[in-house]
């Protein structure tokens, strides 16, 4: 029943347990992840409830509540929705308070006596009934069968506000809990009822969420405290949201700078800036205008203002004192003399800004595009391809599932790239026009932009590698693609987490490993801190087992070089190394920088196929 | 074709006739009983006394779970009326309970008349006069009752 982002294994203690404790501040030392290392646990630490899932959740809450206050369960119900679904909220302060509480919510513990005579009128509709045939909530008001239906159905009709349904008396306001309802309403307006009580259940919890995509009966559960912080999640639908804001998955740029960048897709504010970049306004009429051919003597065509297109001034003051009336020298002299032309620079600026964010969008798009159209492919297209390829070269598809492994890492590493445009545009503002972050000094903030982009570009390298190789789908591939896949999971996971960290971080940590670094080394990334690496010692293939012997040996050969190392820095620099060289033995193979062939000669020098000679170690 | 409400309405009639609540009279169209023309008293010793103020109230089906449509014909000057004759008051809206009846709500729109609730101003110079200079608002009240009987004059 548990179901997490990524498929791989981990352990989960039940997670009743958590339910009982104190909102769970530390849910996350329950729970290992083997895949994810301690740095990434903000992505997997939630939780897939299916409807059935979701009701048995529901009655534990209700036992959690009922067992301790020995009140019934539809009592617990309505003390549940009052403190959105939070059994020990609810315990505690029943003890603190249970009168008022007990006033407030509608729950009287004065079951009223028994009528005595054998008829009653019913208040409703007149008419008087057997008293046996009647009913009440707890505070004894009878009413009829038939009204107390049409009262109950007239609630459900309306909403989810039927879940707060009082008695009708008048200045009574008893709770009428599902006990009533049960015996009063038909069939479908139970389900009805009970459909509300479920989603209040969800819609109230603070760490519950529906998932947003459509006809998807999913809900979530956030298993960190992390209030506003964007968090990964994705449904077993296989749509993927952030809980925070419920966007689209987001990482690594948070839930505002989203909400930002989305408005400013589809707002009108670029049109504006448009205009300022290429249009002036009539000096007169202030009508913005556009100049797309001819001579500098402009006549509006609104106000029929004549003015100089360069300096906009009238027409009428030029002539022979400007040096004469097509070289309008008051705009060069002006600018020989080093005024500084506000308009000018106003418009100069609005154009950048327009062009700067054009390079932004058009990234973020083409990858958005390039995700749908991957995503379709691998939903579509790529389960028939499978059979067939599994036919043809006698592989059962169990043993293909790289492949689509492969196809599922390309999307998931789209939208991150993606993402990491928005990042981009919103961080680096302040080097070309003066926007973005001033906490940080123009020159670090270059050298920041010029390193996110070598990572951006490393990343977005190995994507570009991965997707073309996944689209040949060919068995021989098998190994590459494996590689592949996992490097790419590692770079865009390790890109993920260092962006979230913050530039600053992520650069000191780079520093340390020196630019003498072979730059046909894996990637820089990779060789960083390897918190990614669990996820490749784990046999995913058998490719993966048969070189554990190869692995121990590169491990062993591993120390001499750290000692080596005299200063830290070189020790750190010999470490990333030797944990790259580990990577790769436990991948079984070292990747051809040139072909991207998997070599599986540990000891050979240059590539099989093209030569190219490997990286030394 | 007595449906629940239908017979319900039948009862409130019935009940209204049998045991009148002072100052105020309803009773449904002859051809359309989910459709009452109602006529409440000014309150005697108030400035609203004297006046006759027509009513419609419209029902529906669901009635008696959902309240009827409540407004005045006459015109009023009142700090909960609106200038089209709706009525703002709790029971005609969230408060309301199946076990009010017709006469149950013209007896409650009756006492509103001399005791507004200035705080869901539904006619702000009304509330603002109630609040301030009572001595106009009484005034403008007793020309709203003149009015009341010229309305009784031209529809009959």
């Amino acid at each position: 029943m548990n179901d997490l982002s990524d498929g791989d294994d981990y352990d989960y203690d039940d997670y009743d347990d958590h339910m009982s404790e104190d909102g769970g501040s530390s849910d996350g030392d329950e729970y290992a992840f083997d895949s994810q290392g301690p740095s990434s646990s903000r992505q997997a630490q939630y939780q897939v409830f299916s409807e059935a899932e979701l009701r048995e959740r529901q009655q534990q809450a209700l036992s959690a509540v009922t067992s301790v206050l020995s009140i019934d369960e539809n009592d617990a119900a309505r003390l549940l929705r009052k403190y959105k679904w939070d059994p020990n909220q609810a315990n505690e302060e029943w003890f603190m308070n249970a009168d008022s509480i007990r006033k407030e919510v509608g729950l009287s513990d004065h079951r009223a006596p028994p009528t005595r005579s054998k008829t009653a009128v019913c208040s409703i509709c007149f008419d008087s009934h057997k008293a046996g045939s009647m009913c009440a909530a707890a505070c004894g008001h009878l009413y009829c069968k038939n009204c107390w239906r049409s009262y109950a159905e007239t609630a459900v009709n309306e909403g989810p506000s039927c879940l707060d349904l009082r008695c009708p008396t008048v200045g009574c306001g008893a709770a009428v809990t599902q006990g009533v309802l049960d015996e009063v309403l038909d069939k479908a307006h139970r389900t009805k009822y009970d459909r509300y009580a479920l989603r209040s259940m969800v819609e109230d919890s603070r760490r519950l969420t529906w998932c947003p995509s459509p006809d998807c009966q999913h809900a979530i559960e956030n298993l960190t405290d992390s209030g506003a912080v964007a968090i990964d999640v994705v449904c077993k639908c296989s749509h993927a949201f952030c809980f925070s804001c419920h966007e689209e998955a987001h990482r690594p740029v948070d839930c505002a700078t989203v909400k930002r960048w989305l408005i400013k897709n589809s707002a009108e504010s670029e049109n504006l800036n448009w205009i300022l970049a290429h249009t002036k306004q009539c000096p007169q009429c202030k009508r913005p205008i556009e100049k797309n051919q001819g001579c500098m003597h402009m006549t509006c065509s609104q106000c029929r203002h004549e003015f100089c297109w360069l300096c906009q001034g009238a027409w009428a003051d030029h002539g022979e004192r400007t040096g004469g009336f097509y070289a309008c020298n008051r705009y060069e002299s002006a600018q020989r003399a080093g005024e500084h032309d506000e308009e000018m620079f106003k418009r100069e600026q609005a154009r950048n800004a327009l062009e700067r964010y054009m390079h932004y969008y058009q990234r973020w798009a083409e990858n958005d595009a390039s995700r749908k159209t991957s995503r379709k492919a691998a939903q579509e297209t790529l389960p028939e391809q499978l059979s067939q390829l599994s036919e043809w070269t006698a592989t059962p598809t169990s043993q293909l599932n790289f492949i689509s492994e492969a196809w599922d890492q390309v999307v998931d590493c789209r939208r991150i790239l993606k993402w990491t445009y928005t990042y981009g545009y919103y961080t680096f503002g302040a080097v070309s026009d003066g926007t973005g972050d001033k906490d940080v000094a123009k020159d670090v903030l270059a050298q920041h932009q010029e390193f996110f982009e070598f990572n951006q570009g490393q990343a977005e390298g190995y994507l570009e590698k991965l997707h073309s190789m996944a689209e040949k789908n060919l068995g021989e591939f098998r190994e590459t693609l494996i590689g592949l896949t996992d490097v790419t999971r590692t770079h865009f996971r390790k890109l993920v987490e260092e962006l979230e960290k913050g530039l600053s971080v992520m650069l000191n940590d780079y520093m340390v490993a020196p630019a003498s670094m072979e730059p046909e080394a894996p990637a820089p990334a990779i060789t960083g801190d390897l918190k990614g690496e669990k996820s490749l010692t784990k046999p995913r293939t058998a490719g993966g087992k048969r070189t554990r012997a190869t692995a121990k040996t590169e491990r062993e050969a591993a120390p001499p070089a750290q000692a080596r190392g005299g200063s830290p820095r070189a020790a750190a620099h010999d470490r990333a190394r030797g944990q790259a060289s580990d990577l790769e033995a436990q991948a079984g193979f070292w990747q051809c920088s040139s072909c991207t062939l998997a070599n599986h000669d540990f000891s050979a020098t240059a590539c099989e196929v093209c030569e190219t000679p490997r990286p030394a170690h | 074709m007595s449906t629940p409400s239908r017979k319900r309405l039948m009862r409130d009639f019935k009940r209204l006739q049998s045991d009148p609540p002072q100052g105020v009279n309803g009773s449904p169209n002859p051809d359309n009983i989910m459709q009452w023309n109602a006529v409440i008293f000014g309150p005697d010793d108030t400035p609203w006394d004297g006046g006759t103020f027509k009513l419609t109230l419209t029902f529906t089906e669901e009635y008696p779970n959902k309240a009827p449509v409540v407004k005045f014909k006459s015109h009023m000057f009142h700090p909960n009326i609106y200038n089209d004759g709706g009525i703002c008051l709790d029971i005609l809206q969230n408060q309301w309970s199946p076990i009010y009846d017709v006469s149950a709500i013209l007896t409650s729109i009756q006492s509103l008349l001399c005791d507004p609730n200035p705080n869901s101003p539904a006619n702000s110079e009304a509330a603002r006069l109630y609040g301030e200079n009572r001595r106009e608002y009484n005034r403008k009240v007793k020309e709203i009752v003149e009015e009341s009987w010229k309305d009784d004059g031209e529809d009959s």
